[in-house]
């Protein structure tokens, strides 16, 4: 009992000190855009020139949904960031363009698949990365439901 | 007596210091092996063009050709399903095709190209498993099927980009097969070895499809082929030279029958990858591994100086914080090999950081045009596609 009260803190206060950093590095990240995370509920990072059915879903839920939710494109190419917006016609003043990638070099966005950030009153509480975790039903599911309650 | 005694002591001990500081750094000096006897010389010819907002001056699918004393450049822009061919002489873009995904003249995933000659292209699709061969208008006008072997073998080809670019020879269209061993963990087995070819041979008038007895080499058997890349060309004897990423050495064939292994002859220390299945469940530790380690990521043959450029993207060993992965692996620290016919050693040359991309060149009469659009360099620009010609030089 005692063993698992341990094991239980522990947990809890890697998982805290993860979401913790998360925060963090985001909130520097968005810094660069004059924006900061306190004001949304989701942050969606896409890299453009991820895998096409890798990113599509995320592109199409975010252009859905108007409130309490930041899109952002990432890409080295100006291009691909403008192709990706004429693909699935989401106006550029709707969106942040990261094109300086930073958000992949700062570890925020994996190469291939896009990072959904869940937030609450300014804190990351779940971070869902989409080249780990492939059930996008259930992911698309958990969005909603955290865009559906207040904070 | 007694100070003259020290001071005979005291340049013995300094004697002997520095015949053992002389004895390490011979000892540990490494001898080059082979004398740079050519290197590549950049020249004053550039080659400029400005791009549209749907193309690219990054492609892994590019083709040099020369067609009625005219040369031209075809690239391949994925993102953007359009083909683009440049003339090199007038310096002008000369056509531009779509690559339409959908309706009557639809394409889908398309993995490659070869331009047979000014005329006909040949786009190599994956879903559907289909060669669409293009009139001059980027319209199909004939499709081969290349699901199965004319003997009933099904067909899994690779990446048809960089060293896996297909080949056209007389009638005879070369693609690349993938290779997988995943059911045994990414070892590869000798039954596996037994059904693993490296070549297809698609007939682009009869539609025979053909799949050579050659192998991988043995020297893969028991090795972990997780990630393993592969990159070929073919020379003027119409023999094929193969690298395989993980092993060293250089695979030529001539019949598809067998190999000669021929030795890598450079200067340079190479550190292959190996073993990558074991960071397979950590994308970013794979990534940053890839990054510590040297690839060949293509083979060149230069027909009319008859040599071989190898294409070294260069392992990095400090790698520091937030690292950039998608600039690293697009635009790779790199150098080139020259090796004459014979694959003996003409040079190592290496280049600036930040300056080329090594991903994008190609050989004309002239020499190497090797892009100058590295995204980290000052002039850098989307709206340009450059290159920058490179003379072989006797040193």
């Amino acid at each position: 009992m005692k063993n698992f009260s341990i094991y239980l803190l522990i947990t809890f206060f890697t998982f805290s000190c993860s979401n913790f950093s998360k925060t963090k590095d985001l909130k520097s990240y968005l810094q660069h855009f004059d924006t900061d995370l306190i004001d949304y509920k989701i942050i969606c990072i896409v890299p453009a020139d991820g895998c096409g059915s890798c990113i599509d879903r995320t592109l199409k839920f975010s252009k859905k949904t108007k409130n309490d939710l930041l899109l952002i494109i990432t890409s080295i190419y100006n291009k691909s960031i403008e192709s990706t917006l004429k693909l699935y016609q989401i106006e550029k003043s709707a969106i942040i363009s990261d094109n300086q990638n930073l958000a992949i070099s700062n570890g925020l966005v994996q190469l291939i698949s896009p990072c959904i950030y869940l937030i609450k009153s300014g804190k990351v509480i779940q971070v869902i990365d989409l080249s780990n975790d492939k059930d996008q039903d259930r992911i698309f599911e958990k969005v909603e439901k955290h865009l559906s309650v207040s904070d | 007596m007694q100070p003259f005694n020290k001071l005979l002591n005291e340049m013995k001990i300094r004697l002997i210091i520095i015949l053992l500081t002389l004895f390490f750094y011979f000892g540990c000096k490494k001898e080059n092996l082979y004398r740079d006897k050519f290197t590549l010389k950049a020249s004053d010819e550039r080659i400029q063009f400005k791009i549209d907002s749907n193309s690219t001056n990054l492609s892994f699918r590019i083709q040099y050709f020369p067609s009625n004393d005219t040369n031209y450049l075809a690239v391949l822009a994925r993102k953007f399903n359009s083909l683009s061919i440049y003339n090199l002489n007038s310096k002008a873009l000369y056509k531009k095709f779509a690559i339409d995904t959908k309706g009557p003249n639809a394409m889908p995933t398309s993995y490659g190209f070869v331009m047979k000659n000014i005329d006909t292209t040949i786009v190599v699709g994956f879903y559907p498993k289909m060669l669409y061969f293009l009139n001059e208008n980027g319209v199909i006008i004939r499709k081969i099927s290349y699901e199965k072997s004319s003997d009933g073998r099904l067909i899994n080809p690779s990446w048809a980009n960089l060293g896996y670019r297909p080949f056209i020879s007389g009638s005879t269209l070369y693609l690349f097969p993938a290779i997988n061993a995943q059911e045994s963990e990414g070892i590869l087995t000798p039954i596996q070895h037994k059904h693993s070819p490296v070549d297809i041979a698609i007939n682009t008038n009869s539609g025979e499809i053909k799949i050579p007895v050659l192998t991988l080499p043995e020297d893969l058997i028991g090795k972990d082929v997780t990630g393993m890349t592969v990159c070929r060309t073919f020379n003027n004897n119409n023999c094929f030279v193969y690298h395989f990423s993980i092993i060293d050495g250089l695979y030529v064939t001539c019949n598809f029958l067998d190999y000669k292994k021929v030795p890598i002859e450079t200067n340079y220390r190479f550190k292959f990858r190996e073993n990558q299945s074991k960071n397979s469940s950590d994308v970013n530790k794979a990534l940053k591994y890839n990054l510590s380690r040297d690839e060949i990521i293509d083979i060149l043959y230069d027909f009319y100086r008859e040599c071989y450029y190898l294409v070294v993207f260069q392992r990095t060993d400090d790698l520091g914080k937030n690292i950039d992965f998608r600039t690293k692996f697009l635009y790779p620290k790199g150098f080139i090999i020259i090796l004459d016919k014979d694959f003996k050693h003409m040079g190592d040359v290496f280049f600036p950081d930040n300056t080329y991309s090594f991903k994008m060149m190609f050989i004309t009469p002239q020499g190497l045009y090797i892009s100058e659009d590295h995204v980290n360099n000052p002039s850098y620009s989307e709206d340009y596609m450059r290159f920058r010609l490179f003379t072989l030089e006797e040193i």
